[in-house]
């Protein structure tokens, strides 16, 4: 039974998850990530319920006696405890790139060359790679030419 | 570079300790670069240096003629990969001293040659080190007494050739040339090594020699004959450009005449019909085998001839007439008798003798006259004599002219047919005869058009070439030294015939062999088809002018450019699947790998594996355990249908608790606090951002897609939902955690999850940390880089390389 109730959360945040990355709002996208994130670990963690027991910590180190059956498993916890750490990186790094692009979206030369690559057509999306970092050169080469300029003068 | 005394321990039955093999191998591979480094350009004769090695190489090769024409040969071997049953194991025979003769003697012309040619460009230190390392991979390809040994001798020649076609860098014909050649060897060769683990594999030996003192039934008996033959034939038909490979050949004339007449002509080309020679002996009695080389060798005999007409540049009509050759050895090489192995070895030394000239010939009449269009040349017999005689020597054994060596070799083909005929095969014998015939009037037919039109006639048919700087005589010398060897041959035969031909002959035909071959057999029936051929090249050289119309209005099939065809069609499969499966939008990037794990969900549950869950459906959950998820799944539910953003962002939250009560629950108080935190700083993190983005007004997907993204998320939630039965299972493997679990107190710890992650794991860890700290330095520069805004495009922008 706990196999089922488990099963149906991941199986309903897994689906959840995926719809809201197919979107085309960056920020349902961003929980969408967040929400696949307790999907995946509370599948791993799937592994150690069926045997309910102990947290894994050996109290009395001194009068452990190698009876490890009254521990839960382990293994997934650390496994998980790993991924929650990556996992907040990543949404961190992604929640940065969405600031930054929401900065460049406000400056209003820049609004028809950096589009919404997600919003696009996949046809026309393909050649909006390109165009996507020509604001960049521009910046780039911009600045470059700048700088002698000003010493110039 | 002494011989050794035939006498001295070289003898078949003691083991011959030396590495004469070996050394003369690193000798040409070394020599090559060092001449390089000498910068060879700079001296007008440094080709008579560079012919050293080379000619030190034949001489100590004819020194083993003796002792190798009674049946004495040297092996030396030299482990390399035990496991593989690679080893570089050498051997000289009778077929490898022939092929090597024919290898060192022309790489020593060319070498003379090929100083002359280049003409102190600077280039020439580069032709010798990629000529000296192909001439040291095709002797080891003849030498190699292991398969695969050869294999990586093979590819050497490849690579070696690849580079000397590609000599020219700024020419695109000669890199297209060049990337032809390499593809369609290479697949050839790779082909070939699929064969030789087959046949290694029936032999339980990679060696040459063991596996050719097997009987043959070993092989022709085998399961696996026959893919194991058509990928070792399709090795040797690509390489010895056999149809409908041979478009390969022509396109390889882009590289220097040298390379050329060396490489495409003498050399290279014949490794195929040389691997053919070496496995006759295990694999000839087969009728496939028959039918494969007679076939295929009869249309490229055919088909090459005819093309040659087709075309006025020298070296593309002799590229043809190659290929024809190629044909007719090959051809040759499907018979199991003796004669047709005569007939192939004198046709081998025969056609190295007077093409590699003719090839020589071409790049001089190029070097002086800065044409090889045959229209535009006339009487170059008159301003070159030399020259003249060494083209109309060579031209007239092409045309199979009586006394000429190419005439022996026609004989002996005719020959052939005339025994099969007798020997009771009538339609095979006179199916081979009249093709022979035709291919032998053709070929007299380009022999005459080249003497008669480049060297002969008074008024060429186009505005005549002019010859700028007349070749010294010692740029001819080489190729009249060759053409007066094989001119000199026919009138000692008896003193050569059982040492030069008899030795290969006997390698082939795994049997001694005693030869008597004559110029002259008086009013035969070969003697009279032979002048027939003849007649009838004579008849088309007189019609030229029609052959010619006839040939260009016929429908131009051409294999180059289906082969181009076929990479381009390869291009676009790779551009169209990579816009497909990863260029479009994200989510269809991201549908893909998703569907495709879900699939193997449904795929799993076709196999009925649900029966081998192994769940323990008695684990009654508490009340909480059933409460929270639910809420969980409302509150997910809640995230899917949200109108506003704080309020997705608070039943994020909610699901972010809910889990971490589920941690508390069952006993990993570590992850809880770990998501406890976590979760805090992601909405906090959210919050602060999302507050900041003004909000968009994204339109609403069209109603198919809101359609196809909802079935697509079904599918990815019946993965999920499977996955997580199986993983709810019991463990199909003991547990790695058990180990953990009691051996954390050796680790000085006490709680287990905390000892896997430092210490039993630690570098896993170490792998997070890293992740982490990309993360924030990516973010840092993100949120740094956000002070720098673009500038407005058009105000202040000034042309960047005007300057």
């Amino acid at each position: 039974m706990i196999a089922l109730v488990f099963a149906t959360l991941v199986a309903v945040l897994m689906a959840s998850a995926t719809y809201l990355l197919l979107q085309r709002n960056p920020v349902r996208m961003v929980i969408g990530l967040g929400l696949f994130t307790h999907a995946v670990n509370l599948l791993v963690f799937g592994t150690s319920v069926s045997h309910r027991g102990q947290p894994p910590i050996i109290v009395d180190k001194a009068a452990f006696n190698g009876d490890i059956s009254q521990f839960v498993d382990p293994l997934p916890q650390a496994l998980i405890l790993t991924a929650i750490v990556i996992s907040f990186g990543i949404v961190a790094f992604l929640i940065a790139l969405l600031h930054r692009r929401n900065s460049l979206e406000a400056v209003e030369s820049c609004t028809d060359r950096v589009d919404d690559p997600f919003a696009m057509e996949p046809a026309a999306a393909l050649e909006a790679v390109d165009e996507d970092y020509e604001w960049l050169e521009d910046v780039v080469l911009k600045r470059e030419l700048r700088k002698p300029k000003r010493t110039r003068r | 570079m002494k011989p050794p005394t035939s006498g001295g321990g070289v003898t078949c039955e003691l083991p011959y300790n030396g590495s004469m093999l070996t050394n003369l191998l690193a000798l040409l591979a070394v020599s090559g670069p060092i001449l390089w480094l000498l910068r060879p350009h700079r001296w007008r004769h440094a080709g008579w240096l560079a012919a050293v090695a080379p000619a030190a190489v034949t001489a100590w090769l004819l020194g083993q003629l003796g002792p190798v024409s009674q049946g004495i040969t040297l092996n030396e071997h030299y482990s390399w990969s035990q496991a593989l049953g690679l080893a570089l194991d050498l051997r000289l025979d009778g077929l490898g001293l022939f092929f090597g003769l024919i290898i060192a003697g022309m790489g020593t012309a060319i070498a003379v040659y090929a100083g002359y040619y280049f003409e102190k460009a600077s280039t020439l230190g580069r032709f010798y080190a990629l000529l000296f390392l192909f001439m040291a991979s095709m002797l080891g390809l003849v030498w190699a007494d292991n398969l695969l040994a050869l294999f990586v001798f093979w590819e050497g020649t490849s690579i070696t050739s690849y580079l000397l076609i590609s000599f020219k860098l700024t020419d695109s014909n000669a890199l297209e040339g060049a990337r032809r050649a390499l593809v369609v060897t290479g697949i050839g060769a790779l082909a070939m090594l699929g064969g030789f683990v087959l046949l290694g594999q029936m032999a339980g030996t990679y060696s040459i020699s063991g596996l050719l003192a097997l009987p043959p039934n070993t092989f022709t008996g085998h399961a696996l004959f026959v893919p194991m033959l058509g990928l070792v034939l399709l090795g040797a038909f690509t390489k010895s450009a056999q149809f409908p490979f041979h478009f390969w050949l022509p396109g390889a004339m882009a590289a220097p005449t040298p390379a050329s007449a060396y490489l495409h002509s003498a050399t290279m080309v014949k490794a195929g019909v040389y691997l053919l020679a070496r496995l006759h002996p295990a694999l000839a009695e087969s009728p496939l085998w028959f039918w494969a080389l007679f076939s295929v060798g009869g249309i490229t005999m055919l088909l090459g001839a005819v093309i040659a007409l087709r075309h006025y540049d020298l070296k593309a009509i002799l590229a043809y007439a190659t290929v024809s050759q190629l044909g007719v050895l090959v051809m040759l090489l499907a018979f199991d008798v003796k004669l047709a192995t005569v007939a192939a070895v004198v046709g081998i030394l025969a056609h190295a003798l007077y093409k590699g000239p003719l090839f020589m010939v071409a790049g001089i009449v190029d070097h002086a006259t800065g044409t090889r269009d045959i229209r535009k040349l006339a009487g170059l017999a008159r301003s070159l004599p030399l020259v003249g005689a060494a083209a109309i020597l060579a031209a007239i054994s092409m045309a199979g002219l009586i006394p000429t060596f190419g005439f022996l070799a026609k004989e002996l083909l005719l020959e052939n047919f005339f025994a099969l005929i007798e020997s009771g095969q009538t339609q095979l014998g006179w199916a081979g005869l009249a093709a022979t015939v035709i291919a032998g009037a053709l070929f007299v037919a380009y022999s005459l058009i080249i003497l008669w039109e480049a060297f002969l006639r008074r008024k060429p048919a186009l505005k005549a070439a002019k010859i700028e700087h007349a070749p010294s005589a010692l740029f001819v010398l080489p190729v009249l030294a060759l053409t007066l060897v094989g001119a000199a041959i026919p009138f000692f035969l008896t003193a050569i015939e059982n040492t030069l031909f008899a030795v290969p002959v006997a390698a082939i035909t795994a049997a001694p062999a005693e030869l008597h071959l004559a110029l002259w057999h008086g009013w035969t029936p070969i003697f009279l088809t032979s002048l027939l051929a003849i007649a009838l090249g004579a008849l088309i050289f007189t019609q030229r002018e029609r052959v010619r119309k006839l040939f260009a209005s016929g429908i131009q099939v051409s294999g180059a450019r289906a082969f181009d065809g076929l990479v381009d069609g390869l291009y676009a499969l790779a551009g169209w699947s990579t816009r497909t499966l990863q260029g479009s939008s994200f989510p269809t990037q991201i549908s893909i790998p998703l569907l495709a794990a879900a699939g193997v969900v449904i795929y799993a549950v076709s196999l009925n594996l649900v029966a081998d869950l192994r769940i323990d459906w008695n684990a009654v959950p508490t009340f909480y355990e059933v409460v929270l998820p639910t809420l969980a799944i409302v509150a997910t539910l809640a995230i899917a249908r949200a109108q506003s953003r704080l309020s997705a962002i608070i039943s994020l939250g909610l699901v972010g608790v809910v889990v971490l009560l589920i941690y508390v629950f069952f006993s990993a108080p570590d992850l809880a606090l770990t998501q406890f935190l976590v979760e805090v700083l992601t909405l906090v993190l959210l919050v602060l951002v999302f507050y900041r983005i003004p909000h968009h007004a994204y339109p609403k997907q069209p109603k198919h897609r809101s359609m196809k993204y909802l079935l697509i998320s079904l599918a990815v939630g019946v993965w999920g939902f499977g996955m997580a039965l199986v993983a709810a299972g019991e463990p199909l493997f003991p547990l790695i955690s058990d180990f953990f679990s009691l051996n954390a107190t050796a680790a000085h710890g006490g709680n287990i999850v905390n000892v896997i992650l430092v210490d039993f794991r630690g570098f896993d860890t170490l792998g997070e940390i890293t992740v982490m700290v990309v993360a924030a330095l990516g973010g840092y520069a993100l949120l740094r880089a956000s002070r720098m805004r673009p500038i407005k495009a058009e105000e202040d922008f000034e042309e960047p390389y005007d300057a």
